[in-house]
């Protein structure tokens, strides 16, 4: 039997789904941009509280690399009422070319200026 | 998916050439298939794809391996998944006018459905977020297109009626290894993602392995006399073949499950690091499950011959 108007259009469709996914696997795999590369970037610190009485820093966590990370653990540290405090906190997965975002918490409003690293991570 | 593609086997190009000859070409204008019935083939594939794509749509395993594996594992994967949906449809189409091109079309038009069944299912349950990057997203749908792909052609075949005049085409025997390596894929692949191969594959010590090697065998064996049992299908015995006995396609059957848990275990990344007597105990614990799908899409090919020469009589 010959193929209906519908056929045709589903089977349009699904050639450039297929062609899509496809072609984008391939590329992505030919074009590979190596490890992981973690980013971090502290967004607005100055506005985010917690509602116990703390303080929350928002922040972003971005793998700008070609391969995914598993267990990175991100450490923010700041000097709150004189005294130094860190806080930590370990992201599970993270894919290449995707972020998260995150609050690290702190018992006050930072001093000064937050510094976010990256202390580790695993290849998954 | 909307059309059945021809039975294949041995000798099925001059039965499809016939076919075509047979057929005037005054009527190729004329008797295009019914609206009605393109929306049902493709509902009831879409539900055949999530009947069997479900479990996994909901493994969270296979959410993070459609982030971590590298693409052109993902190809290999996707690629495999497809040559095996075009030998599910070849084998066990009941239509019997498909070119090889059409056959083509036909499973392209079945895999491309899949990606948009696996791609609203993932939608839906909220793993198909932009902030996950295109990698993620096009990971993800790649890798959950494979099972939804083989519901969808089950559907195609299973659950599809015969047309009215068909005839079972005999399965080969390599035709039989080809469906023996889909069901292997497909039982395996439920599996393969999770920590349980790994648990597995790590503690099983040698007398285990054995007695899982035995296990597997006698479960193909116990398959592959089942069809042959007179009253069983029209698996092609006739050859005289190695294959065509069943202790031979056991083996060979085993041999293929063995192939699809170690091209698995590859792809998913789980041989890295091991030593050559853990990666052994990953492939055969993995195998376990590769050959009974093995030898479950065996002897269902069995019952759909069945169900064929029924449809025929």
């Amino acid at each position: 039997m010959k193929r209906n108007w519908l056929e045709w259009l589903i089977l349009l469709a699904s050639t450039g789904l297929v062609i899509g996914v496809v072609g984008y696997l391939l590329v992505s795999g030919l074009t590979s941009r190596g490890p992981a590369a973690i980013r971090t970037e502290v967004i607005n610190a100055g506005a985010a509280d917690s509602p116990d009485g703390g303080w929350l820093v928002p922040l972003i966590v971005r793998n700008q690399g070609g391969t995914a990370a598993g267990a990175i653990v991100v450490e923010a540290t700041a000097m709150v009422d004189g005294t130094e405090e860190a806080s930590q906190l370990t992201v599970d997965l993270l894919a290449a070319d995707s972020e998260v975002e995150l609050a690290l918490g702190f018992s006050g409003p930072p001093d000064g200026d937050v510094e976010v690293r990256v202390v580790g991570y695993e290849t998954p | 998916m909307a059309r059945q593609p021809s039975a294949g086997g041995q000798g099925s190009e001059s039965k499809r050439g016939a076919a075509r000859q047979d057929r005037p070409a005054s009527q190729d204008g004329g008797d295009a298939h019914p609206i009605s019935e393109t929306i049902r083939d493709h509902v009831r594939a879409a539900v055949g794809g999530l009947l069997v794509g479900l479990p996994l749509l909901w493994t969270m395993e296979m959410w993070e391996h459609g982030s971590t594996l590298p693409p052109l594992k993902m190809l290999v994967l996707f690629g495999l998944a497809f040559v095996i949906v075009v030998g599910f449809n070849a084998l066990s189409g009941f239509r019997r006018e498909r070119t090889w091109l059409e056959l083509l079309l036909d499973a392209v038009q079945g895999l491309g459905l899949s990606v948009a069944v696996a791609a609203s299912m993932l939608f839906i349950l909220g793993r198909l977020e932009p902030e996950l990057g295109l990698q993620t997203l096009v990971g993800r749908v790649a890798l959950l297109t494979i099972p939804v792909a083989f519901g969808t052609a089950l559907a195609a075949t299973v659950l599809s009626e015969p047309e009215e005049g068909s005839e079972a085409d005999p399965v080969g025997p390599i035709g039989r290894l080809f469906v023996a390596a889909g069901g292997a894929l497909y039982f395996a692949l439920n599996v393969a993602p999770t920590d349980e191969v790994r648990v597995l594959g790590s503690e099983a010590d040698t007398p285990l392995l054995v007695a899982a090697v035995a296990g597997s065998l006698a479960i193909s064996l116990a398959i592959a006399y089942l069809v042959d049992t007179p009253s069983g299908s029209t698996g092609d015995r006739s050859g005289g073949g190695p294959l065509t006995h069943p202790a031979g396609e056991t083996v060979a059957a085993y041999a293929v499950a063995l192939l699809v848990a170690a091209i698995l275990l590859v792809s998913f990344g789980l041989n890295d690091g091991l030593g050559l007597r853990a990666l052994v105990g990953h492939v055969v614990m993995l195998g376990t499950l590769a050959s009974f799908g093995s030898a479950a899409a065996r002897l269902m090919l069995g019952g759909g011959s069945d169900q064929q020469e029924k449809a025929g009589s």
